[in-house]
């Protein structure tokens, strides 16, 4: 696993639209289940990415009209809103 | 065996198609959206690219706008229970499959009124008779692409174009022609486009999908659970999750995305262009014999990859199963689930050829042999 920012979403279909896109454009994310820690309700999945791909998640996410369930850092072996 | 009956399934199916099959429960065999192993999550990773495929052969913008059923049946059903409420109006064409008609006449009991506008005796739906069952209260139009019995091709782009512009949603049967007509539901202003993933586009039985035109939202026909949003009650709003709870075909989903695959890689237009030829030859020399009838639109433009006929004072069943026992040629005889197809056509039963992408010269060639044996 890489990145230390957890980005969630509310299904997986959602991940895998935006994770696809972004490998398309070079950036390979890893797909994890969402840890209980994040706090988050349900069954999510998200990618993994550092800081510095944050950013091309946001914008990826915002043009497929998909709504991040949340972000999160790396923080004492579980995960806080970022 | 020589097989002419692809407008039930078609046979064979492209070794990839298989292949991947057998992959996907061989190296994908977790269960797609569940865990976060990399079985599961190899599993989901196949479905996703299956979507793409789907949404590609269309020409959907969004894959997540392309829901998966077991069939075609299953994803008419979807549409059509999905959007019709009490008081609502419906119309649909009187060359339908029942899995159009049964679960219109199903609703018909609950408060939805119906229109069935007459095809020609060719098999074509004029546009214009859609316009004029157009009410203001016709929440749905439903019509085949092309039917189920004699192959005729109905004028979806006009017809869209018209019901968009009433404000009615447009639901098409593809279930002929999915992978071998040429379909665009962003240019023919579908709003919903039904398929199975077992005819033309070359995948296991047991496949099939619905496309819903962003924005729109359907009632779901089953609940269950989905993978997300777990906690809550409901089921989720988002799709495709909305319409399909429980575990999914993967092997099945696997195989689908192989055909489409070999589909978009042959060309539909390559696809419609070899079974344009081959019902050119068999419509030809099926003139030449006495007693035959031919049940389609004139224009070869105008029909799928199917000729149906009859033969004066011979049953289409006995007829098919003579090509079938003695000339190990499958085709289908009957009435095709699709009664009001019939009443339309004047016909009682007819027999079925049905071309694919499997077929060959050969095939056609040793068919108008033994039907030229069997009835001169």
């Amino acid at each position: 696993m890489t990145g230390d920012i957890l980005v969630a979403f509310d299904t997986l279909n959602q991940a895998h639209r935006v994770r696809r896109k972004l490998m398309a454009d070079g950036l390979y994310l890893d797909l994890v289940r969402v840890p209980k820690s994040t706090g988050l309700p349900g069954c999510g999945y998200g990618v993994r990415v550092s800081a510095n791909e944050l950013g091309p998640v946001h914008t990826v996410s915002d043009s497929f009209g998909i709504t991040l369930a949340g972000v999160f850092s790396a923080h004492d072996g579980g995960w806080v809103p970022l | 065996m020589i097989y002419l009956d692809h407008a039930a399934t078609s046979w064979p199916k492209p070794p990839d198609v298989l292949h991947a099959m057998i992959a996907a429960m061989a190296e994908g065999g977790g269960n797609p959206g569940r865990s976060g192993h990399a079985l599961s999550l190899r599993a989901s990773e196949i479905i996703y690219e299956c979507r793409e495929a789907v949404a590609r052969l269309f020409g959907a913008s969004d894959p997540l706008r392309i829901a998966f059923t077991a069939n075609a049946t299953e994803a008419l059903n979807l549409a059509i229970k999905g959007t019709l409420k009490p008081g609502d109006h419906a119309i649909y064409s009187s060359m339908e499959h029942n899995a159009v008609w049964r679960p219109l006449k199903a609703l018909e009991l609950r408060g939805v009124t119906l229109t069935m506008v007459e095809a020609g005796r060719d098999g074509i739906v004029p546009p214009e008779r859609i316009a004029a069952a157009l009410r203001p209260n016709t929440r749905l139009v439903v019509l085949t692409h092309a039917s189920n019995v004699n192959g005729a091709i109905n004028d979806i782009a006009a017809t869209g174009a018209l019901v968009r512009a009433h404000g009615a949603l447009f639901l098409v049967d593809a279930a002929q022609t999915a992978g071998s007509i040429p379909i665009d539901v962003e240019a023919m202003a579908i709003d919903l486009l039904a398929f199975p993933g077992h005819k033309g586009l070359l995948g296991p039985q047991g496949t099939g999908g619905l496309y819903i035109r962003p924005g729109l939202d359907l009632s779901p026909l089953k609940e269950g659970g989905t993978g997300s949003l777990s906690h809550r009650a409901e089921m989720p709003a988002m799709v495709p999750d909305r319409y399909e709870s429980g575990t999914p075909n993967t092997p099945g989903l696997a195989g689908l995305k192989a055909g489409i695959t070999h589909v978009l890689a042959r060309g539909v237009a390559a696809i419609r262009e070899a079974e344009i030829a081959h019902i050119t030859r068999l419509r030809a020399a099926l003139r030449d014999i006495p007693g035959v009838t031919l049940h389609g639109p004139e224009n070869i433009a105008d029909c799928a990859g199917i000729v149906a006929l009859t033969v004066a004072g011979r049953d289409p069943e006995d007829l098919a199963a003579e090509l079938s026992g003695t000339y190990s040629i499958a085709c289908r005889a009957g009435l095709m689930c699709a009664p009001l197809a019939h009443a339309t056509l004047g016909t009682t039963g007819v027999l079925r050829l049905s071309a694919g992408d499997s077929t060959t010269d050969e095939d056609i060639s040793a068919t108008i042999a033994a039907l030229r044996t069997i009835l001169f």
